[in-house]
């Protein structure tokens, strides 16, 4: 989707590829922090969109054993099947009620990736439509929307979360589930997402607002481009860097909100297991079993870890004055 | 002056007005009431939920109860609690920000303490092994949130190690000797923000040890230690400085699942408690309180940048 600039013919094209996608690439190609991110979040999204066979189990599935009645050594340790310690067959062991804690990992990592998802999409759309029309619209839209982002900016993010979760119970105006995703899930990334898109449209604003003064617009308008020419070919390329810087940094904090209030019981609802719900149910059974905690804590310290370093290393490839 | 601080006044209390508004909104929305949430252990009759309503005003159209939740709250009047009997919000409040607060302050200065002297370390030893080890901490740090860092911290030290009771802050707040028990609360949920700061002082501190008149200072004989303390460090600290305001804002008003984890009794997860038993009062006094915070921190930020960099004026 690289977007390409025609050279003016009196000047010879470079060779290879350019263009501001791919000038941005190349940047970050250097980066071994940022391009290690890159594979392990792709591997990530893999492993959450074939989840199903990913996850040796179903996640409900309860691998209960029997004693069979009779008890060879009354003073061994009961082998019930449950708070398995890691084994071959269940690689990060058992919970509670018997079930296998790797495959509802994997399952619980593909709502966090999808809240992520979710997130970047809604708030994307929300902030470039608010964004342009805040820039090219009326002055009092655009105070309007000044005016949003300051309370936005003080109203504490969890607790509006907390109050909008808990305004719809289980179903999103009467639908218990959309699209085979349960309307509880639902309900919290629209929560998420709507504290996330004020910040989203003043930054597309302002990347308009300073792109419309730039000299490469009014030489482009100089040498008789269409306006519609202009947005897409000139402002839209140099605009996008700091959006996608944004959207890639709202993915942690969507997959941040989604564990911690489904971890306090406000967020998934249980038996679905997100990494939240798994932590939460777990949490109670620490000192018995702490591999239950661990294990999802581990795959969100993952996820946090590779999405930050791809962020900055985002960041430094769209803007190389940013660098440190 | 007074003018720009009177226009920023205005500006807070009609944001302050319209958050109101909101939870307000939001929270007479969530399905089920005060008395049909205790209704869950007891039976109550109808007649007397109704009574109980409209002894503190619930069957009112919600205009004429809003309007009159703003009137109380102008004359300092938060209401009364619906889960705690006969309690006012306002003394509940004051007691749950104890632990808050002591929590917040002891982050505080973990932030601070350790996270000026290692970017300090970081920039003086610029590229050896310790400005690395900093580096590589600090980021990790800043990339997980509190929450996981929480977990991994007690993992290791109340379950491994046995230092600590997983829920180490049953009584904290209550006695001097439960803030050992903060400690390792208060590290969790200053460790992203340490980071940042320490990030921001090796910035800042490589940029000012680049100027001339820290060769000037280096060239006239000043010893290293004088240089670096007086003469970069102040300069150093500005842009640390700024971020005080909104660092104590967010570790204040940000410990809700810090207190939820290690079972702190602090304002954060009596909000969460309040939302559970629809005690409105308490729903709209914690949202003010920490709207409020967040706005004051922001403003004494803005007051204080022209005092500690004299190039900035207010306009």
């Amino acid at each position: 989707m690289a977007v390409r600039t025609e050279p003016l013919q009196a000047f010879p094209a470079p060779s290879g590829r350019s263009g501001f996608l791919w000038d941005a690439y190349k940047r970050m190609r250097r980066n071994r922090a940022a391009m290690i991110s890159m594979v392990v979040i792709g591997m990530l999204v893999v492993t959450a969109i074939f989840a199903d066979l990913v996850a040796p189990y179903s996640p409900s599935e309860q691998f209960l054993k029997s004693s069979g009645g009779v008890v060879e050594n009354p003073l061994a340790p009961r082998r019930t099947g449950k708070f398995e310690r890691p084994t071959a067959d269940h690689v990060f062991g058992t919970d509670q009620l018997a079930r296998d804690i790797f495959s509802r990992t994997v399952v619980g990592l593909r709502i966090s990736l999808s809240a992520a998802f979710f997130a970047i999409v809604v708030v994307t759309v929300i902030g470039v439509v608010v964004g342009t029309f805040a820039a090219s619209g009326s002055k009092s839209f655009d105070d309007l929307l000044m005016r949003v982002t300051d309370i936005t900016y003080a109203f504490p993010d969890l607790l509006f979360i907390i109050l909008l979760r808990s305004v719809f119970a289980d179903s999103l105006f009467g639908f218990k589930s959309v699209l085979g995703i349960e309307a509880s899930v639902l309900l919290l990334f629209l929560a998420i997402s709507l504290t996330a898109w004020p910040t989203m449209a003043r930054i597309i604003r302002g990347q308009l607002l300073t792109i419309r003064e730039m000299e490469y617009t009014i030489a482009a308008r100089a040498l008789g481009a269409r306006q519609s020419r202009i947005a897409v070919r000139h402002w839209l390329p140099n605009a996008v860097g700091p959006a996608i810087v944004e959207a890639t940094f709202l993915a942690p904090r969507a997959i941040f909100a989604e564990a911690a209030l489904s971890f306090i019981g406000i967020g998934v609802n249980p038996p679905t297991p997100s990494l939240g719900v798994l932590i939460s149910e777990h949490f109670s059974w620490l000192q018995i079993n702490w591999t239950g905690v661990a294990f999802p804590t581990a795959t969100l310290a993952v996820l946090f870890l590779a999405f930050q370093f791809f962020g900055d290393g985002l960041r430094d490839a769209f803007d190389p004055r940013s660098r440190r | 002056m007074t003018r720009y601080l009177l226009g920023r006044l205005l500006q807070s209390a009609i944001t302050l007005f319209f958050i109101a508004l909101i939870t307000f909104t939001l929270m007479h929305e969530v399905p089920g009431g005060p008395f049909d949430a205790l209704a869950g252990e007891r039976v109550l009759s109808v007649e007397f939920v109704r009574a109980q309503e409209a002894y503190y005003g619930l069957s009112d159209p919600l205009p004429q109860q809003f309007a009159r939740y703003m009137g109380n709250l102008l004359r300092g009047d938060l209401g009364l609690s619906f889960a705690q009997k006969g309690q006012k919000i306002s003394d509940l409040i004051l007691d749950k920000m104890n632990a808050s607060l002591l929590l917040g302050a002891m982050s505080f200065t973990i932030v601070f303490g350790f996270g000026v002297p290692v970017g300090v370390v970081s920039a003086i030893r610029r590229n050896t092994i310790w400005d690395y080890l900093g580096l590589a901490l600090s980021t990790s740090l800043a990339a997980v949130p509190a929450f996981v860092t929480a977990f991994i911290f007690l993992i290791v030290f109340a379950v491994w190690l046995g230092w600590f009771d997983v829920r180490l802050g049953k009584d904290f707040g209550d006695s001097l000797g439960s803030v050992r028990n903060g400690l390792l609360p208060a590290l969790a949920l200053g460790a992203p923000s340490m980071a940042l700061v320490s990030r921001l002082t090796r910035g800042a501190m490589l940029e000012v040890l680049d100027q001339d008149y820290i060769r000037t200072a280096r060239a006239k004989g000043l010893s290293r230690g004088g240089i670096y303390v007086r003469h970069a460090l102040r300069n150093a600290l500005i842009p640390v400085v700024t971020l005080t305001g909104p660092i104590f804002a967010g570790l204040v008003t940000g410990s809700i699942i810090i207190e939820e984890i290690f079972g702190i009794p602090g304002i954060g997860s009596a909000f969460v408690t309040s939302v559970f038993q629809r005690d409105y009062g308490m729903i709209m006094g914690t949202t003010l309180l920490y709207a409020t915070i967040i706005m004051l921190m922001n403003l004494v930020v803005d007051l204080l940048y022209p005092l500690v960099d004299p190039r900035v004026r207010i306009a």
